[in-house]
């Protein structure tokens, strides 16, 4: 028996500090050419702005008037967000359920299914279309996304739906795939060992180890596209966002400052809705 | 190596021999075999008890057992059939017939009991009885009846992670009830338990296998629970059977040579045994009455 202080299965890194220094060249470069310039913040001008802008916040306007016209609104924005929630939970899950690995060929329903070579292409195919469209619908940011279906559709709420859908129809589909890929094998061999349909055994075995981790992860991204529709109203996309660049486009910035309220209010209620979702559940 | 030996033989003896294994092996990459041509015959009703120190082998053996993973070599007979020519739904079949019991139970913490009893009946279910039984649970009273036959009438509706791992174990047991397969395994099924509960629970296990006439292979680390309570023992070191006795008829020798013979017999190691002109391996120890079947019918 000999302790030998080299372990050949993981031998020493040839420059330990290789990946640090790879970190601190990316950062630099990243600050060279971003023209990061942290003392522009506090020149005279930029100063004299910035204190016009925040000044004219102070007092916000909250008069009956102008709360009673900006509920509508908001109201959008809320239905706005819950919509594109909707439809982009029905794209992540028709989304992640080709494009988890574990449903598709590897892992424990799949020793069988292995020998097959036929069946391994029909896995590995619909694998790699689910993740390459997952993929393109996140690369494409959720502003453009908005863009584009605001030229389809025209203005108004719908095209911030579609725009919420399909970018966070990539995100969530992919957390979800990844959620699936990550649920403990043992049950479903237990399951499986039952004699029980590849169905069943999702439904049994999947589906409850998944369920709290994808739903607390929904939540979060709802209060997300809360957000979200606040900017997709700057391109035309309605709701709190609209109002918002309409108030500072005419320097209403006190207006502006309601209505930054309402949606930090609305983000405040979306986190402690989920907060108790999630506690029960636990 | 030929499977056609194994195949004619289990043509010959289907009605007592419930579990035929030919020449077993598994290994995992390159590593050492971690099952190495294991050769057994397991007639109906009988209870085996597999023992042998840890990383014998008897997990992965056990997995093989219940399908859940396909040897490298050798043959699984199940009933008179071998198992590697099965089709998807033979094998499924075949798998209903099987029931497990792990020693981490592998139940699923976030259902609740009930649910963890029922799936014993999905190998029965056809799938869209199986989702209505998420919502609306189907045979309800059968679930009852196994929980309370496994002391645990109270739990029907408990999520089972809010279970200790005793009465997870117990859930584990119910639901093998109500699976009715006709050969039950369990692996170290009472590994994480403390002693009094362990017999309690293989007293539980053998009395209630006993009742239903199932046959039942279990692997134990305690020896004292697999000589009182199993009618056959089975060695198990280095994934190869070294002795295959009645109860009464294993020796303490069979076991210290079992369990590290290094340590007992003062630091000689198994690697001398193999450099040594004697035999690494003694042949197992096999009691006459437990030959194959097939020559007594």
């Amino acid at each position: 028996m000999s302790s030998a202080p080299l372990d050949p299965q993981h031998p020493r890194q040839p420059l330990p500090y290789l990946k640090l220094l790879l970190a601190l060249v990316a950062f630099g470069a990243a600050w060279r050419l971003t023209e990061m310039q942290p003392s522009a913040l506090f020149a005279a001008e930029g100063r004299r702005n910035m204190l016009a802008f925040i000044g004219g916040m102070f007092p916000p306007d909250l008069s009956v008037d102008f709360l009673q016209r900006m509920l509508g609104p908001l109201l959008t924005t809320i239905q706005l967000s819950i919509a594109g929630m909707v439809l982009a939970i029905l794209i992540g899950l028709a989304l992640a359920l080709p494009a988890a690995r574990t449903l598709r060929f590897a892992g424990v329903l799949h020793e069988v299914a292995l020998r097959r070579r036929r069946r391994w292409l029909l896995a590995v195919l619909p694998y790699a279309g689910a993740r390459g469209l997952l993929n393109l619908l996140r690369a494409v940011p959720e502003l453009v996304w908005a863009l584009i279906f605001v030229r389809a559709v025209g203005l108004g709420a719908f095209p911030g739906v579609l725009a919420i859908g399909v970018a966070y129809g990539g995100i969530l589909g992919k957390i979800y795939a990844e959620i699936i890929e990550g649920v403990a094998p043992q049950p479903l061999e237990t399951l499986q060992s039952t004699g029980a349909g590849k169905l069943a055994v999702f439904c049994y075995g999947i589906v409850p180890q998944a369920l709290p981790h994808a739903v607390s992860y929904t939540l979060y991204r709802w209060e997300c596209a809360i957000r979200a529709s606040a900017v997709l109203g700057f391109v035309g996309a309605g709701g709190i966002g609209q109002e918002i660049e309409l108030s500072m486009r005419m320097f209403n910035f006190h207006e502006v400052m309601t209505l930054l309220m309402m949606v930090f209010g609305l983000v405040a209620i979306t986190d402690l809705i989920s907060a108790a979702v999630r506690r029960r559940l636990r | 190596m030929s499977q056609a030996p194994a195949t004619s033989q289990a043509m010959s003896g289907t009605t007592a021999c419930i579990l035929r294994l030919h020449l077993l092996s598994k290994r995992f990459g390159s590593q050492q075999a971690a099952v190495q041509g294991i050769t057994l015959n397991v007639r109906r009703g009988e209870t085996i008890a597999v023992i042998g120190p840890s990383g014998a082998g008897k997990t992965t053996l056990f997995r093989m057992l219940n399908l859940s993973l396909p040897p490298t070599s050798g043959s699984i007979i199940f009933a008179g059939s071998p198992v590697a020519s099965l089709g998807p739904k033979q094998l499924r079949a075949v798998r209903r017939r099987i029931g497990s019991i792990y020693q981490q139970h592998h139940l699923v913490g976030r259902l609740r009991v009930l649910h963890n009893v029922l799936s014993g009946r999905l190998g029965r279910w056809p799938t869209w009885r199986a989702l209505l039984s998420l919502v609306y649970p189907l045979d309800l009273g059968d679930a009852a009846a196994a929980l309370r036959a496994v002391g645990l009438a109270d739990k029907l509706y408990e999520r089972t992670d809010h279970l200790s791992g005793g009465q997870q174990q117990r859930v584990a047991l119910a639901r093998v009830l109500l699976q009715d397969a006709d050969l039950i395994l369990a692996d170290e099924p009472v590994a994480s338990v403390d002693p009094q509960l362990a017999d309690e629970i293989v007293e539980l296990l053998v009395t209630l296998g006993r009742e239903a006439g199932k046959t039942l292979i279990v692997s134990l680390h305690h020896v004292g629970l697999a000589l009182r309570y199993f009618s056959r023992v089975l060695g198990l070191r280095d994934g190869e059977i070294t002795f295959d006795c009645r109860p009464d008829e294993v020796t303490p020798l069979m076991l210290a040579e079992l369990y590290g013979g290094d340590r007992v017999f003062g630091g000689r190691s198994r690697q001398a045994d193999h450099a040594s002109a004697a035999p690494a391996m003694p042949l197992p120890t096999t009691c006459l009455h437990f030959q194959p079947p097939a020559t007594a019918t």
